[in-house]
């Protein structure tokens, strides 16, 4: 890895902030994630690491979800959240169900947010996550269905409702 | 647009695909990604930056999350330091990062005669306590909390949301507060009245007096002081000294802090024999999918203004104190009161005269009011007077008195699922459903199993009541009929007669019946309630005052 800051932001800053802006949808917060990400990057730099992008993209996933969760924490309850989505419309706007299912993603187990966020947000094969993740390609599957199942069960009603 | 490449069996069904397509092709503005990547280019870390960086504020705050009491604890430690250090922002900062970076920090708190432990896990979300009455482990992420009461043996793990989250709010405030120089002046709901900052043997002290501002504590005379500890070297508080005077009675709490290399991973690394048999009361994934329709209505209900009208005769209707009720839900807002007014102009009219009359001019009325809710504040009354309570429930949780006739609550109850005495599933083969509903059973024991300290908690029935809730999913999940058990036998409760939509759509009870099973002669009687709903009306602002009412 460089040891040139400058370089490593430059090569590696637009895909990190992407990665946490499409999670958090929001400037700040994913600029936060941003800076989280290098800085905890840089203090490890001098660890091998294979897929210099795929490990970036994974810590600024789980930072990115981690900020995600604590807005479900401010506004108490996942449900809350999800049902409050929509608070002045009854139909619910494409964004909304985006939001949604950012926020049911955030309330799956972590290691199932994560898989799931790197597979389907990120586009990362499911070998790519298991490397980065230290397990086998698998459980990376089997994380996936149980991933599926449960948004699955927690969206259909809030889709649903929004198709009425 | 990026094209999500996914084998076939791990195709998402539709419409849930698209949507998860739409956010794998999201892309933020080149120019803001320019900006963000230029911005951070110009602050590489130094050496000290990037230890203080392996504890990112994102852990300090989820450490704040997980425990109110610590979190509380903390912010006043932050408070103090604003107040008695120069309140820079790198002061707070320092704090926050010792904290931030300790695995675990463990309380031994001493109150009233007993002792209890407590740890809080910041980078797994965790939190445990132990007392000589309970242990428990609450885990923020699953929102679950597994408790043992020490004196049954009960194993039980339910559900629990994160109630408290305003205080970190205030955090956040009391730290923007001190890096632009001003200290505080309230935390949460507390004025600050002093601070003090003392060198004794090397040691800080710090002492903050606080006077709690809640109608309740001004009622009492309420203050409270904290003597806090820090240590000089590891910016760390290691003591924390709480007196709470209550009209002159002074109630002590000692907390000693440590920060243990690791807290318990679960609850039987705290005792718990791990032989013991774990009761679940989380629901179930099919339940959730129920529980969420019912809440969701509720909370996305049209604004309203509502009479409803308790009976069990129909025409010429003559009533009493709590037969008329009015209702309004403005947003955040929130009113229920009981009719009051002396005069009979409305005694022996229909229903539907009554509630036309009131609804031309509620104002026009005496009521009494029961309850309103303003934001966050909720507010009581009783015939003394009137009291406020913050509320800090998930909404699920909030409780409306007489729900019964208060039309978003009468078909969307709050279920209780997920407490520790109820437990829940869908009765695939129940008979006698009501047309297109399914049948959500609910076996209820009295005593809840966590709260062991709950004096009246072994009072309470230990037997468990079967019951239950029949919702119908294209009707926006409205309970159509509540069961209960009445003398061993299997009752209807309540029954939801007649519906109608709202302008934005929502279904809601017109008509309601509520059996009354008569003991002993062997009779059933009815109340029956009817919802006379105004979805133009607005009533105004003084109605939602607490002050409006005559007390």
């Amino acid at each position: 890895m460089t040891n040139d800051w400058g370089a490593f932001v430059e090569e590696f800053g637009p895909l990190v902030y992407a990665s946490a802006w499409r999670i958090l949808k929001q400037r700040q917060e994913a600029e936060d994630v941003t800076q989280d990400v290098f800085t905890f990057a840089w203090t490890h730099r001098s660890e091998h690491v294979n897929n210099m992008a795929g490990w970036l993209r994974h810590i600024a996933v789980r930072r990115a979800l981690d900020r995600l969760r604590r807005r479900r924490a401010i506004a108490s309850s996942d449900l809350e959240l999800i049902a409050t989505a929509d608070d002045t419309s009854c139909a619910m706007e494409f964004s909304e169900l985006e939001h949604a299912v950012r926020t049911a993603v955030a309330s799956l187990p972590e290691q199932q947010s994560t898989i799931f966020s790197l597979r389907y947000f990120e586009q990362m094969q499911n070998r790519d996550i298991a490397e980065h993740l230290a397990i086998s390609p698998s459980a990376v599957s089997s994380a996936l269905h149980a991933a599926r199942t449960t948004l699955v069960i927690l969206l259909t009603p809030i889709i649903q409702g929004s198709l009425k | 647009m990026k094209m999500l490449e996914s084998m076939p069996d791990e195709r998402l069904p539709e419409p849930l695909g698209s949507v998860v397509t739409q956010i794998a092709a999201t892309e933020p503005d080149p120019n803001e990604t320019q900006a963000v990547v230029e911005a951070l280019k110009r602050h590489a870390p130094t050496e000290s930056v990037v230890k203080r960086a392996n504890a990112p504020a994102t852990i300090r705050r989820r450490m704040l999350l997980v425990c109110p009491a610590l979190a509380a604890l903390a912010a006043a430690v932050l408070l103090i330091v604003t107040l008695g250090r120069l309140p820079t922002a790198s002061a707070l900062e320092l704090l926050a990062d010792a904290l931030s970076v300790t695995p675990c920090i463990k309380m031994t708190s001493s109150y009233e005669g007993k002792t209890r432990e407590s740890w809080i896990m910041p980078a797994t979300r965790q939190s445990a306590t132990r007392s000589d009455e309970w242990i428990e482990f609450f885990d923020a992420n699953a929102e679950t909390v597994v408790t043992h009461n020490r004196q049954t043996g009960e194993l039980v793990r339910s559900v629990r949301h994160q109630t408290e989250f305003g205080f970190v709010g205030d955090l956040v405030s009391a730290i923007i507060a001190g890096g632009n120089g001003d200290a505080p002046q309230t935390i949460r709901g507390m004025e600050v009245i002093s601070s003090k900052v003392q060198t004794i043997d090397g040691k800080k002290i710090l002492t903050l007096e606080l006077q709690p501002t809640s109608t309740r504590s001004v009622a009492n005379n309420a203050t409270a002081t904290a003597t806090i500890t820090i240590d000089p070297v590891t910016d760390l508080p290691s003591q924390c000294v709480a007196k709470l005077t209550i009209n002159g009675k002074v109630q002590t709490r000692r907390d000693v802090w440590s920060y243990p290399e690791e807290g318990p991973a679960n609850i039987f690394a705290l005792g718990v024999e791990p032989s013991t048999k774990l009761v679940d009361r989380v629901p179930s994934t099919d339940v959730k999918p129920l529980l969420a329709g019912v809440y969701s209505g509720r909370v996305k209900f049209d604004d309203y203004v509502a009479v409803t009208i308790q009976a069990s005769q129909e025409v010429p209707l003559y009533f009493g104190p709590g037969d008329v009720t009015l209702a309004a839900k403005h947003g955040d807002k929130f009113l229920f009161a009981r009719y009051a007014d002396s005069r009979d102009t409305l005694q022996g009219k229909t229903r539907a005269e009554v509630a036309e009359r009131i609804l031309a001019d509620p104002s026009q009325f005496s009521w009494d009011a029961l309850t309103i809710v303003d934001g966050q504040t909720e507010y009581r009354f009783h015939s003394s007077g009137h009291t406020s309570v913050e509320i800090n429930l998930p909404a699920e949780e909030f409780i409306v008195p007489s729900w019964h006739s208060i039309p978003h609550y009468a078909g969307r109850p709050p279920l209780g699922i997920g407490r520790g005495d109820v437990s829940s599933a869908i009765a695939t083969e129940a008979e006698g459903a009501p047309e297109g509903c399914v049948f959500l059973q609910t076996l209820h024991g009295g005593a809840i199993p966590e709260a062991p300290a709950d004096p009246e908690a072994s009072k309470r029935i230990r037997r468990m009541l079967r019951g239950g809730y029949w919702i119908r999913a294209d009707r926006d999940y409205l309970v159509m009929q509540q069961d209960s058990e009445f003398q061993g036998e299997q009752r209807v409760s309540f029954t939801l007669d007649t519906l109608a939509q709202s302008p934005r759509g929502f279904w809601y009870p017109t008509r309601a019946t509520q059996p009354n099973y008569n003991v002993g002669e062997n009779t059933i009687s009815a109340t029956h309630y009817s919802y006379h709903l105004d979805f133009q009306q607005k009533l105004p602002q003084k109605m939602f005052n607490p002050k409006y009412y005559p007390f």
